[in-house]
């Protein structure tokens, strides 16, 4: 009756599916043991599940999750979670901030070093970096 | 009114208003469905009602009530709760079907501070809603709900509850909320909690769903100036959701100051409103001795960041994440120590669990294995992959 169901017999979708949840897994994993990669990077917030923003309030603004690029100095602190226009630590000035030093440093590397370094604090949340900065598994798992 | 700076900040307390509903949804999360026809009505249900809503907003210091049912305007004592939210200068959301909104509703609501009501369709055409409305009819009367509320003028949010079953629509059902010209849409990923554990087959979409279908969602969000937000949390080692800038991505918020709080129609507080566990033990916190501050400090809503599935052990994103819903793994997979991982997350990492949905869905449990091996718990799996 509803062509919209989907077909559910389709194995190898099934196990794709399985093999990125734990190959990301593991990259949280291995990013949370090296505390790496963590600075520059943006976070979710706290969203109860029935409450969407006002319509009347401002539109999501634009994550800066992916600003750990090299050479960009655009300022990091700036990381409010499209959406949660609500939520209370959407400010590069948040109270919540806890940064490491390994995770200063780790910012810290992925700027060129004849730039400027940021006038904002970055604000540390937990995001894993970028796929492409995470070949210090190879240290952390030897034998994949 | 108390005075501010002495009372707590809660952001909201969702209120259920009744336990009567015009509808009939296979995705309905209240544990209490069908038991409001078989028990009698209390006659004292209204002044209640109010006492306990006053009683909240005397303790907290509360940016908004959300009135939610049930289908809320079936009581009339909605009125009463908005002039008191009013009286008091708390903003209301309002959660319904728009089965029940006539022009007269429409035009009463205009004098109150309600920030918006949220309206649910789940199809873009009536058979699909009724899939998931429990029958016909209810189609019709959501859009002419949604088209009185936006002729008075109220701020209308879209709501689309994700399914198995509408994944693959959701596109068609956005271009029907833009024909109304509602443009803030909330997609809440179906979560399978209360009476909707037992449609947790045929309801619970997989990653695949999810994906196909805020695939087609972005480009309502990127060039149709459409505001989407995801309702419902979406682990990060499902899939990468910056991908689907600028729809909005949270997690959940229980144990923290952005937290609902659920307020049963048999006056439990709760710590949302797929949580069926009362807060503190407390049937109804009109008990003169209940104390709703220390309500706060009560182990089902101080410890619950701190409890992680195991799945979840080392992870980056553990405390934050939580490993997605814990209400629908209570209901789901059952209480354990520590708890499981959402249900959602689960069915692509147990193989038990992937079996069990399979059997419910009639199919051959084999075709959604890739091998012939017995089946393996996920920790097993994860155990022989490191030793490897």
């Amino acid at each position: 009756m509803n062509d919209s169901l989907p077909e559910r017999t389709d194995s190898k979708a099934s196990c794709q599916s399985r093999a990125t949840i734990l190959a990301r897994r593991k990259r949280f994993v291995a990013a949370a043991m090296i505390s790496a990669g963590v600075a520059a990077s943006g976070c979710k917030e706290p969203q109860p599940c029935l409450d969407v923003a006002s319509p009347t309030t401002t539109a999501p603004t634009t994550s800066t999750a992916s600003t750990a690029a090299p050479g960009n100095t655009a300022a990091p602190g700036n990381t409010a979670a499209p959406g949660s226009t609500a939520a209370p630590n959407s400010t590069a000035s948040s109270p919540d901030e806890t940064t490491s030093s390994a995770s200063q440093s780790a910012a810290a590397n992925t700027t060129s070093s004849d730039k400027k370094p940021p006038t904002t604090k970055p604000k540390i949340c937990l995001r894993a970096p970028p796929r492409r900065k995470l070949d210090l598994k190879v240290c952390l798992y030897p034998n994949d | 009114m108390g005075d501010d700076s002495a009372r707590p900040k809660v952001n909201s307390i969702a209120i259920e208003l009744t336990a009567q509903c015009n509808q009939r949804c296979s995705y309905c999360y209240n544990e209490w469905r069908g038991q409001d026809e078989a028990t009698p009505q209390d006659p004292q249900q209204a002044t209640k009602l109010l006492a306990r809503a006053a009683k909240l907003l005397d303790a907290f210091d509360l940016d908004h009530f959300t009135v939610t049912g049930g289908e809320p305007f079936y009581r009339p004592e909605l009125w009463t709760l908005l002039d008191l939210l009013r009286e008091r200068d708390v903003g209301v959301h309002i959660i319904s079907n728009g089965g029940l909104i006539t022009d007269r509703v429409a035009q009463r609501l205009t004098a109150y501070d309600v920030r918006y009501v949220q309206v649910t369709l789940n199809g873009d055409n009536e058979a699909l809603h009724a899939e998931h409305a429990g029958g016909p009819g209810h189609f019709e009367q959501a859009l002419r709900g949604v088209r009185t509320l936006k002729k008075h003028g109220v701020a209308v949010v879209g709501c689309v509850v994700v399914t198995r079953k509408n994944a693959r629509s959701l596109g068609k059902i956005l271009t029907l909320w833009e024909s109304l010209d509602v443009h803030h849409v909330a997609l809440s990923r179906f979560s399978p909690a209360g009476y909707a554990t037992k449609f947790l087959a045929e309801l619970l979409p997989s990653r695949g769903d999810i994906i196909e279908a805020f695939d087609q969602a972005l480009p309502f969000a990127k060039d149709r100036n459409m505001r989407i937000n995801c309702t419902m949390p979406i682990p990060p080692c499902m899939f990468e959701t910056d991908d689907y800038e600028p729809i909005g991505f949270g997690h959940c918020a229980v144990g923290t100051s952005m937290q609902e709080l659920a307020l049963g129609y048999d006056g439990k507080l709760r710590n949302c409103t797929l949580h069926a566990t009362p807060l503190g033990g407390v049937e109804d916190i009109l008990d003169e001795q209940v104390d709703l501050v220390a309500l706060l400090d009560a182990p089902e809503r101080a410890a619950y960041q701190a409890q992680t599935p195991a799945f979840c052990e080392g992870c980056l994103h553990s405390t934050s994440c939580g490993g997605g819903c814990g209400a629908a793994a209570l209901w789901v997979l059952g209480e354990q120590s520590p708890r499981m991982p959402d249900p959602f997350l689960w069915q692509h990492i147990d193989d038990d669990f992937e079996a069990r949905l399979a059997a419910d869905r009639n199919l051959d449990p084999a075709s959604t294995n890739d091998s012939a091996q017995p089946r393996k718990k996920h920790l097993e799996v994860l155990d022989e992959r490191q030793s490897s």
